[in-house]
């Protein structure tokens, strides 16, 4: 059923046979997934698959029991979340997490900031670069990217006033400004209208043209997935189901019968040809 | 033995008593009562007031106080404070309950006068009648306790779980919003609560007066072990909480038994019973859970409605401009800042004698709450022992100057690095806890260090201290005032750079998501964590160490953790993320006393007291602090003038402000603005 995923040499992030296990529950189960570079991959699945607990293992933020992870080649799986940040990985999450006291600017001028390295953390405080003029060039960059990102009109308010559909922007320009080489985004356009997602969806297409960033989504808007990944791995109940280009996805027995929850042989033939129109439903 | 192990079981019924009170009135409420050993003394008082001094006999005396004064405060508290800080954040809470721990004990010396109490009266007349069982002694006192413990136990079992009321308890415990919508009325059950809790304080302080003293230390040593218990429970399992208070008290005694009674280290062993407790239930917590945050009831649908912005800064960031580190230097705070540190600057060359010397104090306070602006400003986190940092401080310095004859300056810097280690070492122990976990254990890290280390003879010097002086270019209070207003300048300056700086813009980042904060970031949360907790405590020490110079002298007793609440109370009355609200506060601290004791009666000598509490419990209607409401107010003004001004016809095009944002839902959840 699963092929193996490609080689680790060849992909900018890519995990192998993890296994997640919470006492008697496995989370994951053996799974293996690959994100070549310049690529959208996306990763789908029925609630509680295990998608976000992959990610949490992808990011550092949970060790596998068992299995590994590599980034550009080389084993993180031990590696602390800040350590793989520093190897150019980046993420969103499901529930925006931004820093609340923060305005929108200030987010991405810390992300700014780190990316030349965590030093300034520890040295601004005893150099006292807080108390010199601004830095034109910190300026530029990061304004630039709010712009396009559409948040120049709302870059000195606090995140704390702002609607979701914003805050994901927020999340997006901040792992951006850290300049990654690869970014997880946890379901991107969950609790967007259709306007926002459009919006959501033409920003991530650009990023991975103009700044070479290759993207894992995970996503329950299977029409957006569809729409937006060159490739994608379903998973469901902790195991890799299926993996393969949209339309292999889409014509997959098992993906329908994870989303439906029945095998597709029971299913009349009109379910068993679902088409576009309908996968957003199902999803 | 079994003499000890009864008088353990006596003492460990009163920790289990206040232990199960605290958790219960926590689950149903999520409200901790700090305040209850203020309770407590404010009713034994009470009591010792009816019964000793008008006379009154046992019987009604405690019914008095217990069914009629108990109840009475609790709705009256209830109805004008609590009710409202249900809503609010956790450190608005802790910070609230301080306050009226800091507030009820000179209240209660103002009621009840200041008389000298050398025996309190417990419910059993003296002489104790006493029986003998299997060889041990009991006093008819301890079977009191007994009774109590057992009574409170078995009603209270019986109508959490077999009655109509208990029923409600529960589901307002599992989710206090489905209960509202399932016809129970909280504020209903929330006003129970609180009545038995209080009651359940007089009826502890009453118990334990005649052994644990009838003062405000006696009471809060004896919380001190409560807390401990309700720690290692996870501030919600009751059956947890009564047994390890139990075993505390069983321990304490029998360690007497074990060890010679003048064996220094028996006091030491007992003294420091709680904070062992304490840290082996957060290292459990560690091992098993990874961390453990505040939650203790609630659902979805609560954890929804919750107030968010849980530390203090939200409303700082939501009510004008969110900037700091990405503003320009010169922005109407700063000018504000430079404005009101000037005006402060004067203050020494307008007075003289008395009112200079205050003044000079008034700096040397504001030196050490810059230890709480970086701890609960930037850190995010309630230290309630930032006091103890400041007495090792003052005592380390005094050894080091007096009786090592190190030049005065150097031993107190000396002393501060000494200390600041210990701070990064309890700030590693209490990184992965929520706010009230770290509350808690560092009060308890305090009063473990007040038993253990001021008791020191070599501190205490038969009770007098141990002299140190001021550099010999500094004696006079005039230039004293000035070297501490020139090292708060210091720490200031530090502080608003770090604040405006990467290293500002990572604290604010960690605190408010640990997992955005490394996993995006590529912050290192704990190195941050405890560099902030290293530096509260770097500066607590040396602000300590200048309160030895200013008193010429290093008293252990002047750095208790009730006082140190009390510094807590003023501070977050002015404002506690401003460094211009530290040095008010700090002024505020010795000149009001001051102005109460030249100008009215020595009646009035607690009222000062009783207004920082009161402070305190005002940031329920008012959570920014007066410096910062008001510097905020002046903002805002600002703002609106620039605006109109902007707006009108002979203006040039206006200039890109960030928009003025408010969120009421969200306004009430910090301890204070920046400046």
């Amino acid at each position: 059923m699963t092929a193996p995923a490609p080689a680790t040499q060849t992909s900018r992030l890519s995990a192998e046979n993890v296994v997640v296990r919470f006492g008697g529950v496995v989370a994951c189960n053996d799974v293996s997934l690959s994100v070549p570079p310049d690529s959208i991959v996306g990763l789908i699945g029925p609630n509680g698959a295990g998608k976000t607990t992959l990610f949490s293992v992808l990011s550092g933020l949970r060790r596998p029991t068992s299995g590994r992870v590599y980034l550009d080649g080389n084993d993180v799986t031990k590696a602390t979340p800040q350590s793989r940040v520093r190897q150019g990985l980046g993420r969103t999450f499901q529930h925006p997490e931004v820093f609340a006291e923060m305005s929108v600017r200030e987010h991405l001028v810390v992300a700014d900031r780190t990316r030349e390295g965590t030093r300034r953390v520890w040295t601004d405080m005893v150099t006292g670069r807080g108390l010199r003029p601004k830095n034109p060039g910190e300026d530029e960059r990061v304004g630039g990217l709010m712009d396009s990102l559409g948040l120049g009109g709302v870059a000195n308010a606090s995140v704390a006033s702002l609607p979701l559909g914003m805050l994901r922007l927020v999340e997006l320009g901040r792992a951006l400004a850290a300049e990654p080489s690869v970014l997880l985004l946890d379901e991107p356009s969950s609790g967007l209208d259709t306007a926002e997602t459009a919006h959501v969806v033409g920003m991530l297409r650009r990023t991975v043209a103009e700044r070479g960033v290759s993207l894992l989504l995970v996503e329950h808007d299977v029409a957006l997935v569809m729409d937006l990944c060159e490739y994608i791995y379903v998973l469901d109940f902790g195991s890799l189901i299926a993996q393969g280009k949209p339309d292999d996805i889409r014509r997959d027995p098992a993906v329908r019968a994870a989303y439906l929850g029945t095998e597709t042989d029971d299913l009349p033939t009109d379910v068993q040809t679902l088409g576009d129109s309908t996968d957003k439903e199902f999803a | 033995m079994f003499d000890y192990i009864i008088a353990g079981l006596t003492l460990g019924s009163l920790y289990a008593i206040a232990a199960s009170s605290i958790t219960v009135t926590y689950v149903s409420t999520g409200i901790l009562n700090f305040a209850f050993a203020s309770f407590a003394y404010f009713l034994s008082r009470s009591y010792y007031y009816l019964h000793t001094q008008q006379g009154w006999g046992i019987v009604p005396a405690v019914l008095m106080v217990l069914l009629v004064w108990a109840p009475g405060i609790a709705i009256v508290l209830y109805f004008a404070l609590l009710r409202g800080l249900a809503r609010r954040s956790k450190l608005i809470q802790i910070v609230a309950m301080i306050g009226f721990f800091v507030a009820l004990p000179p209240l209660a010396v103002i009621c009840f006068g200041n008389a000298t109490i050398s025996l309190a009266p417990g419910l059993i007349p003296t002489p104790v009648h006493v029986y003998h069982v299997f060889g041990a002694t009991i006093g008819l006192d301890q079977i009191v306790v007994f009774a109590f413990l057992i009574a409170i136990l078995l009603v209270g079992t019986y109508l959490l779980l077999f009655t109509d009321i208990g029923l409600r308890v529960r589901g307002l415990v599992s989710s206090r919003a489905l209960a509202s919508l399932s016809g129970i009325n909280p504020e209903a059950v929330s006003v129970g609560v609180w009545i038995v809790s209080v009651s359940l304080a007089g009826l502890v302080g009453i118990l334990a007066a005649p052994t644990s003293g009838l003062t405000p230390q006696g009471m809060t040593g004896l919380m001190s072990a409560a807390f401990a218990a309700v720690v290692a429970a996870r501030l919600k399992s009751l059956p947890i909480a009564v047994g390890i208070a139990l075993l505390m008290g069983v321990f304490t005694d029998l360690v007497q038994y074990w060890l010679p009674s003048n064996s220094q280290y028996s006091a030491a062993v007992v003294g420091s019973a709680p904070f062992i407790v304490t840290a082996l239930a957060l290292i459990f917590f560690y091992i098993r859970y990874g961390a453990v945050r505040d939650v203790a009831s609630g659902g979805a649908l609560d954890a929804a409605i919750e107030p968010q912005g849980g530390d203090a800064a939200v409303s700082a960031a939501l009510s004008t401009h969110a900037q700091t580190a990405t503003s320009g230097v010169f922005s109407f705070r700063s000018v504000g800042t430079l404005v009101m540190l000037a005006v402060v600057a004067i203050l020494p060359l307008l007075f003289n004698g008395y009112w200079l010397t205050l003044i000079a104090g008034g700096f040397v306070y504001g030196l050490i709450f810059l230890s709480f602006t970086l701890a609960v400003g930037e850190g995010g986190f309630l230290w309630l022992s930032l006091i103890t940092f400041a007495g090792l401080g003052g005592v380390i310095a005094a050894q080091f100057a007096t009786n090592a004859g190190w030049p005065v300056l150097l031993a107190v810097l000396v002393a501060a690095v000494i200390a600041t280690p210990v701070g990064a070492l309890l700030g590693l122990l209490t990184i992965r806890f929520g706010e009230l976990y770290v509350a808690l254990s560092t009060l308890i890290f305090g009063l473990m260090i007040e038993t253990l280390v001021f008791t020191r003879e070599r501190f205490i010097n038969g009770g007098s201290g141990v002299g140190i002086g001021r550099p010999s270019w500094a004696v006079g209070d005039r230039t004293f005032a000035y070297l501490v207003l020139g090292i708060f300048l210091l720490v200031a300056l530090f502080i608003i750079n770090m604040r405006r700086s990467t290293t500002g813009l990572a604290f604010s980042a960690v605190r408010r998501s640990e997992a955005a904060s490394s996993s995006v970031l590529g912050l290192n949360v704990i190195g941050l964590r405890v560099l902030i907790a290293a530096q509260a405590s770097f500066v607590a020490a040396l602000g300590g160490g200048f309160l030895a110079m200013y008193s010429l002298l290093a008293v252990p007793t002047n750095y208790t953790v009730f006082t140190g609440l009390a510094w807590l109370a003023v501070l977050v009355t002015i404002g506690a993320r401003s460094v211009v609200a530290a040095i008010v506060a700090g002024l505020v601290f010795t000149l009001l006393p001051g102005i109460f004791q030249t100008y009215l009666s020595a009646a009035w000598g607690n009222v000062p007291t009783v207004l920082f509490g009161l402070g305190a419990i005002g940031l329920i209607m008012d959570p920014d602090g007066s410096v910062t409401m008001q510097a905020r107010n002046l903002e805002r003004l600002a703002y609106r003038l620039r605006r109109r001004w902007q707006s009108s016809p002979t203006a040039v095009a206006p200039v890109a402000e960030s928009p003025e944002v408010e969120s009421p839902d969200l306004a009430g959840t910090a301890l204070g603005g920046r400046s």
